[in-house]
């Protein structure tokens, strides 16, 4: 009957849930972005080594053939013996038997193509991501995120103490419109602020009498990550400052600090974790986001073309090489970044942690 | 430095939590307020720390020494304030809890980085922590943790020390060690404190003198043994240790503890368990009751039993009287009270009674 007994485990569901975790994030996280890597890889292999062939004999020096048009000729495969009387070759994209006068060309050998495919890739994939498009882009994404996501550390800090500690009408409403830029289609959200911000939109009218211009510039870019990146910031915030009551800042105002003193020295650093997970999220956030801010933007290269929509620009252009080598660079830039925010905090704070 | 709360009211919303509050708390004593939960103890001591504000009454006044502190704001009136969980700062050291407060000084009063060294280092060995100064509060202990918030709260030299249920998260041995410590140091710095709590052992034990609150109000207030000994009403004889309770009714001006259990009894007697004399024999004055169980293991022996009204009285004596009457499970006897208490309404009545 032993058989049928379970075992008593200390972590009761272990298993499935690995095994859930390590399906979910290779199927659905770490196979699309594999798919990501090898893609920007055939960057080097646009053009394949062979090695020509003239009256007969193999020349020793190789000519590279885009990988298109192989078809225009006559290749042999690779370690074909010429000096047969008939051999078999690609002609015109078919195989057929051929005299060794009638080939043209011979496939360089598997680790030749890999190699040169390497080599010429590396240089290929450090041009494209440091053109000066390329740069302007990540100039403009990180900066407006980066303004972005300390505005909604600001902001959002306040509209979550607002609705924690103030009595405010209609908070349950208030409550409710913080999650609406989760919930509305991005795109939606870029048209109504274009319209908004445009030179002769409501708001964007008042603006330009001041001087300032708020669509088609960075300063509009920012506006439209701030407003989708806040509830990040307000939604890891509240809850924490809920449980934290009263009681630190009673202690430190009993002690005799000022509120501000309180609230500098005390609540915020023991806020910490939530402001850096709030602060992250809307960072990322604000560096992925494509439908509000490409209404908003004017997109024009090198001012105002985040980067997200120039790997569109490239998809468009079938040019998916580009477009994801740009993509895996975002993809390294941000995690290093967002890595780097949590390994520093979490250093400082390990105590605060509990 | 003495206390004076002068007719202080305090409402939330719609609920009443102080009703005309006066206390006089003199120079050096350690005075604890005792009252079940909700009766208004830690309001009306959040209101002397100026964490809350009272109602604006005539009169309604916060007096130290014979200043009026109602003007002064928190951060303003040097009270050291100790919180049931402790509200240490888990992002700084031991050390830099301690020091917080002398830190956070206007630069013209702030010591010197040396003189607060050797003011933290002086109160972590009055708190007995001195090697733990570089620790962080999530790694101490329970009752380490209050003795670091204290230690924290007496670094500004307050005027006061304020406690608000500073045991009340602390397992029962803890506890008992942390009060008789607690008792030891006001004895040797003599600070005016105010200690909350709603354990009438704790306040029994380490403080000068007792006020006991019920529903917003002071029931009554003196020196421990005192309110101990002469409780003006049923209330605080109730809470300040345990009682048995006797249901009666007033018949020609004397108290009538019956056979019959009356429906809604005016007159109650209460009387401590230690006041019960046993008696084999009937006597006058005597409750017949039924012993059904004896609890000898204990610094006392606890003796219950059931009266004709089926009720559970609980007896307790010491070994030695125990030892010249043994008395067994299923025995009938007569308790005899040697005192007793009667009130009125829950007002003090004196007068005879008949059982």
């Amino acid at each position: 009957m032993k058989f049928f007994e379970k075992e008593h485990s200390v972590l009761p569901g272990f298993r499935p849930t690995l095994g859930l975790t390590l399906f979910y994030l290779t199927l659905i996280v770490l196979l699309p972005l594999s798919t990501l890597v090898i893609n920007s890889a055939a960057i080097g292999f646009d053009e394949v080594p062979h090695y020509p062939v003239v009256d007969g004999k193999v020349t020793g020096e190789l000519k590279y053939l885009p990988i298109g048009a192989l078809d225009e000729w006559t290749i042999a495969r690779a370690g074909t013996d010429l000096s047969a009387a008939g051999v078999k070759a690609l002609v015109h994209g078919e195989e057929a038997e051929v005299t060794p006068a009638a080939v043209e060309y011979v496939e360089a050998p598997f680790g030749v193509k890999l190699w040169s495919g390497i080599c010429r890739g590396i240089p290929k994939f450090w041009n494209i991501v440091t053109s000066e498009r390329v740069l302007a882009s990540f100039r403009v994404t990180f900066g407006t995120a980066l303004i972005a996501a300390f505005a909604n550390l600001f902001l959002g800090g306040v509209i979550a103490y607002a609705l924690v500690r103030i009595r405010l009408p209609f908070k349950r409403i208030i409550d409710a419109l913080i999650d609406l830029p989760f919930a509305m289609p991005t795109a939606i959200c870029g048209i109504a602020m274009a319209t908004m911000y445009a030179p002769k939109g409501p708001v964007g009218a008042i603006a330009e009498k001041f001087g300032v211009k708020i669509a088609f510039t960075p300063l509009g870019i920012t506006l439209a990550m701030i407003f989708i990146g806040m509830p990040f910031v307000v939604r890891a915030l509240q809850p924490a400052l809920e449980d934290l009551g009263h009681e630190l800042e009673d202690a430190a105002m009993s002690l005799g600090a000022s509120r501000f003193t309180a609230w500098r020295k005390v609540v915020i650093p023991t806020l910490s974790p939530p402001l850096v997970t709030g602060f992250t999220l809307a960072f990322a956030r604000g560096l992925g986001e494509y439908g509000t801010v490409i209404f908003i933007a004017g997109n024009t290269p090198l001012k105002t073309e985040v980067t997200s929509l120039l790997i569109v620009t490239q998809l468009e252009q079938f040019d998916y090489a580009g477009a994801t080598a740009i993509a895996i660079t975002m993809l390294v830039i941000s995690l290093v970044l967002i890595f780097g925010i949590n390994w520093f905090f979490s250093r400082r704070h390990h105590h605060a942690g509990g | 430095m003495s206390i004076e709360i002068k007719n202080i009211n305090k409402t939330f919303k719609d609920f009443r939590a102080l009703h005309n509050v006066s206390l006089d708390i003199p120079t050096g004593k350690l005075v604890a307020i005792l009252g079940p939960s909700g009766c208004g103890k830690t309001t009306l001591l959040r209101i002397v720390a100026g964490l809350e504000t009272p109602d604006p009454v005539a009169g309604a006044d916060i007096v130290f020494d014979g200043v009026s502190a109602s003007g002064s704001p928190v951060n303003r009136r040097r009270v050291g304030f100790v919180f049931q969980h402790y509200a240490l700062f888990r992002q700084m050291t031991v050390f830099e809890n301690i020091a917080f407060g002398l830190r956070v000084k206007p630069r013209s009063e702030r010591p010197s980085r040396e003189e607060i060294r050797q003011t933290v280092h002086d109160l972590l060995e009055l708190v007995q922590l001195s090697r733990l100064g570089d620790r962080y509060p999530d790694q101490l202990s329970g009752g380490q943790r209050q003795r670091v918030a204290l230690a924290r709260a007496l670094a500004i030299r307050p005027k006061v020390l304020l406690l608000d249920e500073p045991f009340g998260a602390l397992d029962a041995q803890v506890r008992a060690s942390l009060r008789r410590w607690l008792r030891n140091l006001h004895d040797s710095i003599h600070v005016t404190s105010i200690f909350v709590t709603h354990d009438q052992e704790e306040a029994l034990e380490v403080a000068d003198e007792v006020v006991v609150m019920n529903k917003g109000r002071i029931e009554q207030s003196g020196e421990a043994n005192d309110v101990f000994r002469h409780p003006k009403s049923e209330f605080v004889m109730n809470f300040l240790g345990e009682v048995n309770i006797f249901h009666g009714r007033f018949e020609d001006d004397k108290a009538v503890f019956g056979q019959v259990r009356p429906p809604s009894g005016e007159a109650k007697m209460l009387v401590r368990p230690h006041d019960f004399d046993i008696r084999r024999v009937a006597a006058s004055g005597g409750i017949p009751a039924e012993v059904i169980r004896v609890l000898t293991a204990g610094s006392i022996v606890k003796i219950e039993l059931l009266d004709q009204q089926k009720q559970v009285l609980y007896v307790h004596q010491s070994h030695a009287e125990y030892g010249r009457n043994p008395v067994r499970v299923l025995d009938q006897v007569y308790l005899l009270p040697k005192s007793s208490r009667i009130f009125r309404n829950g007002e003090d009545w004196v007068g005879d009674y008949v059982i």
